[in-house]
């Protein structure tokens, strides 16, 4: 009841104001200025802003004479902050001067930020209010001082979840924008990297950036990033998923065609090989675009490792990828089709162990599928202590249960597992979620037709995989169309030295990358006696 | 849109409605692991003895899955071809029989005889047949017998014969393996008749299928692989054996390792030598029209037994055991080739050769092969190498 | 999206196209089983002759490099005869087409899906070529680059194994030319030059598409030339491993010999090697000529949106490929007797001879007038 004649009694009170009714009125532009009266601009706020009691208003007087007010969004805004070098400071001012040199001097001495400046009217000012800064409004003004007092909550850097690595930088992008960019400067101190922000999603306007080095990038590509991303027009972008599936390609398909990590360091190495990294505030992904399809079976710790080493690991994730992919499918095919492909002794062997199992092979791997893909997905989901459970109950009943009542045959057992874990071998969980998809369509290709129809499946999935473009980049590229110069970081990683050019369909022009023989070699004049 | 939604859902419609027109789930078939073609009491037909394996008999892995039961099964059908005998045994049986796993198909020496070639068009012809599959004669038994004999070791008695012969090719080359493909080849070529192993029971044929018997140390009855069959116009002649076999090996250059042995001062089969490689170059030559051939075989090996007091340190004396060797090798070889040419019967493959060398000539000779084969005039020579001398050098004796 | 308009394939893209398309269904049968084990003399023969014929074509090319078969064929013999040959030249391809699909329908049929209708085995072939021809050239030839790579690995895997079992006897080669150079010429001009070599007419149809217009010669021979090497190769092995009478009995020898492999008493019955050959170089045949009488008939008949052709022309093959002939010794025979002679030398070598004397004399007038 109370609030309700509090409500009242303001609106009474604007409606005094000139030009308040206009105002109100929904949908109105709001790139009005602001008032006279400091403490109609502070009313005004609250009013607008529904009441909220996180937005903190607050009166004061600039040396002890000059009418002020602030308002600020608590824990958006450093509230430490703003008493020390707001309040108290304004309260310390002795000589202030009066007319209106009163503002340029509150803003320039009264107010001890770092980044200050002026807004004059809603427009600017909601949005600089809603991301935690402080705003200052001085008796008299129709502008105000914006002072950056943004110190929210946030997560300390912490290590990756999704992309782990032995060798490697640990530590991971986080849900704050300036974090974000700050780990990739970090890295990269080139003048020439460059960031371009805006703010996307009508209501939540959230920050994005589109981070590329300047020169190394291919021009159009960044243009391309750049109008895809100004065409958005939505209400929220919450995830950098939201912006992946705004700005892709192709929406029907089932592949990844912008990569997101939240390994700081597999950005950098992005933006070195001249893509553009788009980094969203609010979540710890950051997309890089143009993303290729081999791009996702190579793990950061490639280019760690010796090549030789990493190659031999590199082509086993692809081995994985395949053997997760056609493994069962594979399985329904011998043994419903092509059962003279069997060696004799192990053709037995199945045919023993599917005796007594009341389903056709294709019912068998698609009951184990499922209840592994669901068994996989309640893991996931589930709080840490209860996953544990499930997978103990997954195992038991997968594992020991089901075979001895016959329900399946060992051999399917041992199928879904070596599918299981070779999904789990695949670095990038976009691809990894992708060939679970595909596999059952494989599945019941190899149902129907057996390697007729796997092969036709895999066929498909090559022309389908081919027409796909990542921001104008073929996606298959570097093998079709096929460059040679830039097979050398495709399944054989070649040694550090030898990748003397960037990916020629992502960098354009600027394609040299290092200096003339960077091979190591025992330095001639060293010491021999050893 | 719509369209293409409409189109994935035809697309998905001609998929699944398709599917099942190949289907065979591994449990409806019966894998038919050996074929006996013997001749039947009725003179225009066959009597087809099918092994079929019983999966669940066969003992797996450490959880024992399957386990106890005899792990084979045989039907007989009587019928005038392959397919009709498979349509009779499917009558009695509950599943398909399945021969792509078909490791041997034996016969009769009846059938091969007369009609093994009608048989053979069908299993060349069917792709579900693996042309690979070994072809054997069965030698004084029916092959009813052979196919039906239960054998220790390998649970498949199919197994354990293809596996014999392939121990036989490669450490006795007594007899060797020969496949569907390699039998039509050489029943359609006109330079060449088929050599095939025989193999035979030991013991009382007719108690081989009793699980019992295999629980003897000394098996009262079992299979062994012995012989070759010759071919005369495609069908079959006679029987070589023992080191004449070994002799037509030497010649078909089917050697792998063997062990030969010679007498020495006057002690019979004192020096024994394992042969480790061997090769056999044929060539052929043309006098005045009159085709004649040279048969080279060289071998390496090592001494393997030694019955009597040689000095192995001695070169000399290990170019003399070379030499005597060698003239033992040359004996068998030629007493094979003679007992082929008295057929006379092409198992060499002479002809072939002289189609390859001397094509214009062979136009000629081919309409009288045969007569021509059994004049040829062959010489061989035979170049044994001694290596090694095992691991000790003088015999203890 | 900032690519160009007109869709264009690379030399490197052209070079992988003509090789999978003359390897495409050649590899697989059992080519100039008359001329016996001779018939790798015949193949390397009938690839002489393909040199010459690509010549043709390429002369054609370079007469008029921004148009197609159709579309010359206009210019040089009016627009009324160029239209027929024009026409003439959609139903070629749509046929040679559909005879692809059936030759390698029939081998799926007769190898393992003993059952299943050929239409059905046809039509899910098909589904994949139209979604491929609905792409563009560009995709198909993309696609192109990544399977030849894995034809190639799977070739030398595959011949590596037939040597490591052991399988392969040189002496069936011999004797050399047993039948005679008459013989063996008879065997090219009937068979082996017009197929596959003479097929390459389908790429007077995509040749204005190459991006470095004076690659084209190069490229071209080339290709025609490391297929030929690599078909001759193939069936001197195929003879080697089989003899001759066997591989001129066998209606797929490549099948038969891989067959035959047995290695390490594991790797055997890699029948699916095959399955996995014939089904890309199908692929690759059928979606050629397919994409070639998709353009052709958006030219003749004015056709702005050309993938939309590709739906009802794909159809048309299928039940083309299904009604072609009754039974396969018919297919076979209509392959070996009636279609060489009346189709493939009209259409591949005479006509083109005839256009390119056009062509001369026409831009010989213009150049003295």
């Amino acid at each position: 009841m109370l609030n309700w004649f509090k409500k009242e009694k303001r609106k009474t009170k604007f409606d005094k104001n000139d030009n308040f009714r206009q105002r109100l009125d929904p949908g109105d532009p709001k790139n009005l200025p602001l008032f006279n009266k400091a403490q109609d601009n502070t009313d005004y706020i609250k009013h607008e802003l529904g009441n909220s009691n996180d937005i903190v208003v607050r009166q004061l007087l600039i040396a002890n004479k000059i009418k002020a007010a602030i308002a600020y969004t608590d824990g958006l805004a450093d509230s430490k902050v703003i008493s020390q070098f707001i309040v108290e400071s304004a309260h310390e001012q002795t000589d202030m001067p009066v007319g209106k040199e009163i503002f340029q001097v509150a803003k320039e001495r009264a107010v001890a930020l770092g980044d200050v400046s002026e807004v004059t009217n809603w427009d600017q000012l909601f949005p600089s209010l809603l991301s935690g800064e402080t705003i200052i409004f001085i008796d008299g003004f129709q502008k105000a001082i914006k002072g950056d007092t943004r110190g929210e909550e946030k997560r300390a850097i912490s290590e990756p979840t999704t992309q782990l690595s032995i060798r490697g930088p640990k530590d991971a992008f986080t849900e704050s924008f300036r974090t974000n960019t700050s780990l990739i400067r970090r890295r990269i101190k080139s003048p020439n990297l460059w960031l371009e922000s805006m703010k996307i999603g009508k209501v939540t306007q959230t920050d994005v950036g589109i981070m590329y080095i300047k020169g190394i990038a291919n021009e159009k590509i960044v243009e391309e990033v750049r109008t895809r991303l100004k065409r958005i027009n939505m209400d929220s972008i919450l995830e950098s998923g939201y912006i992946e599936q705004l700005i892709e390609d192709q929406t029907f398909t089932v592949f990844p065609t912008v990569y997101h990590t939240e390994r700081p360091d597999i950005i950098c190495s992005h933006l070195l090989e001249g893509r553009v990294a788009i980094i969203i505030d609010g979540t710890p992904f950051v997309l890089s675009a143009p993303a290729v399809f081999i791009q996702f079976f190579h793990a950061v710790e490639d280019y760690y490792d010796r090549f030789d080493i990493a190659t031999a690991i590199r082509l086993l994730r692809i081995l994985a990828f395949f053997i997760s992919l056609v493994a069962p499918a594979i399985y329904i095919a011998l043994t419903t089709f092509h059962q003279e492909m069997i060696p004799t002794t192990m053709a037995i062997a199945i045919a023993a162990q599917r005796e007594g199992v009341p389903f056709p092979a294709f019912i068998e791997a698609l009951i184990m599928e499922i209840t592994f893909e669901i068994l996989r997905e309640a893991g996931l989901r589930l709080p840490r202590a209860v996953g544990q459970a499930v997978s103990i109950v997954g195992a038991l009943v997968i594992g020991q249960a089901a075979v001895q009542a016959g329900l399946v045959s060992p051999v399917m057992v041992i199928v879904v597992s070596i599918t299981a874990i070779a999904n789990f071998a695949t670095p990038t969980f976009a691809i990894a979620i992708t060939t679970r998809v595909m596999r059952f369509g494989l599945m019941v290709l190899a149902a129907s037709f057996g390697f007729y129809g796997i092969l036709l499946g895999l066929i498909f999935m090559i022309v389908h995989l081919c027409s796909l473009r990542s921001f104008g980049v073929p996606y298959m590229a570097p093998l079709a169309p096929f460059i040679v110069d830039n097979q050398k970081d495709v399944f054989i990683r070649f040694p550090l030295w030898s990748f003397k050019t960037r990916p020629r369909l992502i960098a354009d022009e600027n394609i040299k990358r290092m200096g003339e023989n960077q091979q190591p070699r025992p330095s001639k004049g060293g010491n021999k006696d050893g | 849109m719509v369209r293409k939604l409409l189109l994935v859902i035809i697309c998905g419609n001609i998929l699944f409605l398709g599917g099942c027109w190949d289907k065979t789930e591994l449990t409806e078939l019966a894998f038919v692991m050996a074929i006996g073609v013997d001749k039947a009491e009725d003179d225009d037909k066959f009597e087809f003895t099918y092994q079929v394996v019983i999966p669940n008999n066969i003992p797996l892995g450490q959880s024992g899955i399957g386990g106890e039961g005899v792990p084979i099964v045989t039907f007989t059908a009587i019928s005038e071809s392959l397919i009709e005998g498979t349509r009779q045994v499917s009558e009695t049986f509950s599943r398909e029989l399945y021969y792509a796993h078909t490791a041997v198909a034996v016969f009769g020496e009846e059938v091969a005889k007369s009609r093994m070639n009608e048989v053979l068009d069908l299993m060349e012809r069917e792709p579900e047949f693996r042309t690979t599959t070994a072809v054997l004669i069965a030698k004084n038994v029916k092959a009813k017998d052979i196919v039906s004999i239960l054998t220790p070791l390998e649970k498949i008695p199919a197994e354990k014969i293809s596996k014999a012969i392939k121990v036989s090719e490669g450490r006795w080359g007594e007899s060797f393996e020969v496949d569907i493909d390699e039998v039509v080849r050489a029943l359609v070529s006109e330079g060449r008749e088929p050599a095939i192993s025989g193999i035979t029971i030991e013991g009382d044929a007719s108690s081989g299928g009793k699980k019992e018997d295999l629980e003897k140390v000394e098996l009262p009855v079992y299979l062994k692989v012995n012989g070759l069959a010759i071919f005369k116009d495609g069908k079959f002649n006679s029987w070589i054996e023992g080191k004449k076999a070994r002799g037509v090996s030497w010649v078909l250059d089917k050697v792998k390792s063997t062990v030969v042995n010679t007498e020495w001062e006057g002690k019979e089969k004192a020096v024994n030598l394992k042969v480790i490689r061997s090769n056999t170059k044929i060539t052929s030559n043309l006098n005045n029209g009159v085709p004649s051939f040279h048969v080279s075989i060289s071998m390496e090996g090592t001494i393997s037994e030694v019955k009597a007091a040689v000095d192995l340190s001695d070169p000399i004396v290990l170019m003399e055991i070379e030499k005597a060797l060698e003239s033992e090798i040359k004996q068998e070889t030629l007493d094979a080739i003679q007992t082929a040419q008295a057929v006379p019967s092409d198992v060499f493959g002479f002809g072939e050769q002289i189609h390859k060398s001397y094509p214009k000539k062979w136009k000629e000779l081919k309409g009288s092969w045969e007569e021509e084969f059994s004049k040829a005039k062959v010489t061989v020579s035979v170049d044994v190498f001694i290596r090694r001398t095992g691991s000790r050098t003088k015999s203890f004796l | 999206m900032y690519e160009v308009n007109k869709v264009k394939i690379s030399p490197t893209q052209l070079f992988v196209l003509i090789v999978l398309f003359e390897m495409g269904s050649s590899i697989v049968v059992s080519l100039g089983a008359e001329a016996k084990q001779d018939a790798w003399i015949a193949i390397l023969f009938g690839m002489a002759g393909g040199f010459g014929l690509y010549l043709v074509y390429h002369r054609l090319y370079m007469y008029y490099p921004d148009l197609t078969l159709t579309g010359y064929s206009k210019k040089i013999a009016g627009k009324l005869v160029g239209n027929i040959i024009s026409f003439l030249y959609i139903i070629y391809f749509i046929y040679i087409a559909a005879r692809v699909l059936r030759d390698f329908g029939e081998l799926l049929v007769m190898t393992s899906y003993t059952f299943t209708p050929l239409l059905i085995i046809n039509a899910l072939m098909m589904l994949v070529i139209i979604y491929a021809v609905y792409k563009g050239i560009e995709v198909v030839a993309r696609t192109g680059e990544l399977l030849f790579l894995v034809v190639y690995i799977v070739a030398i895997s595959g011949f590596i194994l037939i040597i490591a079992s052991g399988l392969i006897d040189l002496s069936n080669l011999k004797p050399f030319m047993e039948t005679g150079f008459v013989a063996v010429i008879k065997v090219t001009l009937t068979q082996t030059l017009t197929f596959p070599f003479g097929e390459m007419v389908v790429f007077a149809m995509l040749l204005p598409t190459l991006n470095k217009p004076k690659y084209a010669k190069k490229v071209g021979l080339m290709a025609i030339l490391l297929s030929g090497i690599n078909i001759a190769i193939t069936m001197a092995i195929n003879v080697a491993v089989l003899g001759p009478d066997l591989y001129s009995r066998a209606p797929f020898p490549l099948l038969t010999t891989i067959s035959k492999i047995e290695f390490a008493e594991f790797i055997e019955r890699l029948d699916v090697f095959f399955l996995l050959y014939a089904v890309i170089g199908g692929f690759f045949k059928i979606g050629i000529f397919f994409y070639a009488a998709v353009i052709g008939t958006a030219e003749v008949f004015n056709f702005k949106e050309t993938e939309k052709l590709c739906f009802p022309i794909g159809i048309i093959i299928l039940f083309v490929s299904i009604s072609i002939a009754a039974s396969y010794p018919e297919h076979i025979i209509e392959g070996l007797d009636i279609v060489p002679i009346y189709l493939h030398w009209p259409m591949q070598i005479i006509i083109p001879i005839l256009l390119l004397i056009g062509a001369y004399l026409r831009n010989r007038n213009k150049t003295s007038a």
